[in-house]
């Protein structure tokens, strides 16, 4: 259905081009700004070798250190312009191109595909706190926020930051605060193809795992599915017995372990008002240009492949398949 | 706390401990029992409660087939004859008619083909995902009948909770197996397939 990296890459060769000057530029200013400021501290250092007056040691320690703050302030400024470029033009182009030559599956007029990337955008706390699968958090940040519907489903997607304050005591004794991670990664949010009331979680099969504990505090029930290397994997848990089974088909748990498997991080799920909530773990920067790398062929194939790991669960878990009474 | 912890450590405070704490692992053995068994009726229940939905949606969609030829309303009287007594059917006379209604609906499924106009209608599109939905609900409830029944029958049959389990009065339940006409039917499929 999606056309491959090499099918669309021509289409993005102009942007391509255009960003690589955009980091050739940016990398050019930042050696000189390196330059410039060596060339301040420099002169700083051989004024107090040569013990000049403190006037003159002191107004070139200053102009060495403030110079040094508009350098790295104009230095900055140019790896957030080539960051935005990248995003805007190749990631968005990316998507656009993606979402043109999409080949849609015969007999299927109703199927729609669309899809917009805002770079700057995230996916909001409230449908965060609705899936239930991440504790409190009293900062968020994200980015890389793209939107959609593939045939009949409508997605969301973002990276996420999500973050606790939390109070200890120093070794005086002193109250102090510090932030705790809580989640850091991608989520990701379907209309899921059956209705369903209840709320199904599938956490990380572990003995002091945080979120089953958490979820048990709710009063939500743990069961065992009948697929044994499921159940290794992941502990299911829910409001509803039978309704978890009506969720999770065994073909279902097929795919979700492929995409476990596939997933570039620890990942847990929640159904939760006919939507699914699939949360992945991880550190990396996953939609963003490399400002230090050249070859951006290579990162752009990269982020490509990202996209495609989650624009694929519409299909490998026939979210598309409306056979069942949804409303 | 002292004089509890003092008392604890005489011969009466440690009979004692060691009395709650059995009367505690006992209470908590038949709880688990309990809890599993009202799982287990639960999905019983919940099996009992989709087949007569699946009756319902089956008996409109023989109206609905019956609507385009008063000749076929063979089928939709079978139907409602089956439905009017199912609640006062034992359980074994209920698997039964289950059975009987599985051999009407494939009738349907052929006397539907006869009719294209009805196979296009938004009344039969409508009325196929309503029995699809139950008829996936059904299965549930009855994967969730029998993972619970293994569950119980598991803690029944081990050891020590066999022995509380049968002192306490706990039987165990039968699981839900394929019929010998379904097991026969995979047979025939795999023969044609050259298994």
């Amino acid at each position: 259905m999606f056309p491959s990296f090499e099918t669309i890459l021509p289409s993005l060769q102009p942007a391509l081009k255009e960003s690589q000057q955009f980091r050739k530029k940016a990398q050019r200013k930042l050696l000189r700004n390196v330059l410039i400021g060596l060339v301040l501290w420099g002169l700083f250092f051989l004024s107090l070798l040569f013990n000049q007056s403190s006037m003159v040691v002191g107004s070139l320690l200053a102009v060495a250190f403030f110079g040094m703050c508009v350098l790295l302030g104009l230095s900055l400024r140019g790896v957030m312009e080539f960051r935005r470029n990248y995003s805007h033009r190749l990631v968005g182009g990316l998507i656009t191109s993606l979402f043109k030559n999409i080949t849609p599956p015969p007999e299927e007029s109703d199927y729609e595909y669309r899809a917009s990337f805002q770079p700057g955008r995230r996916i909001g706390s409230l449908n965060i706190r609705r899936s239930k699968l991440v504790g409190d958090f009293t900062h968020m940040s994200g980015e890389d926020y793209t939107s959609g519907k593939i045939g009949l489903t409508t997605f969301e997607f973002s990276e996420i930051d999500l973050k606790r304050e939390v109070e200890y005591k120093d070794n005086d004794g002193k109250k102090r605060k510090k932030m705790k991670k809580v989640f850091k990664g991608i989520v990701f949010i379907a209309d899921f193809h059956k209705d369903f009331r209840g709320q199904t979680f599938l956490v990380r099969k572990q003995l002091l795992g945080k979120d089953k504990w958490r979820l048990r505090m709710d009063g939500i029930m743990t069961i065992d599915m009948e697929d044994m290397e499921f159940n290794k994997t992941f502990q299911t848990m829910t409001t509803n017995d039978i309704e978890a089974r009506y969720i999770l088909s065994s073909n279902l748990m097929d795919k979700i372990m492929e995409f476990n498997r596939r997933a570039k991080g620890p990942i847990k799920i929640a159904f939760v008002r006919s939507k699914m909530y699939l949360f992945t773990e991880t550190n990396k920067n996953h939609f963003d240009g490399k400002f230090f790398e050249n070859n951006d062929e290579k990162t752009l194939e990269q982020i490509y492949n990202d996209f495609r790991l989650y624009f694929d669960i519409i299909e490998e878990f026939t979210l598309n398949r409306r056979i069942w009474s949804k409303k | 706390m002292e004089p509890i912890i003092q008392f604890l450590l005489t011969p009466a405070g440690m009979i004692l401990a060691a009395i709650v704490l059995v009367v505690l692992i006992i209470g908590g053995i038949y709880n688990r029992f309990v809890s599993l068994r009202n799982r287990v009726e639960e999905a019983f229940r919940a099996i009992d409660a989709y087949l007569e939905q699946r009756f319902d949606q089956l008996t409109k969609l023989a109206d609905a087939v019956a609507s385009y030829n008063e000749h076929e309303r063979k089928t939709h009287t079978e139907l409602a004859k089956i439905r009017s007594g199912y609640r006062t059917m034992s359980p074994d006379e209920k698997i039964a008619a289950a059975n009987e209604v599985e051999g009407l609906e494939s009738r349907m499924r052929v006397q539907v083909e006869r009719y294209p106009e009805l196979k296009a209608s938004e009344i039969y599109k409508d009325l196929t995902k309503a029995i699809t939905d139950i008829e996936e609900k059904l299965s549930a409830s009855r994967r969730s009948y029998n993972a619970n029944v293994y569950k119980f029958n598991t803690k029944l049959g081990q050891f020590p909770t066999n022995i509380l389990g049968s002192i306490m009065g706990f039987k165990k339940a039968e699981m839900f197996k394929a019929t010998e006409e379904k097991r026969q039917d995979i047979d025939l499929r795999g023969r044609l397939r050259g298994e």
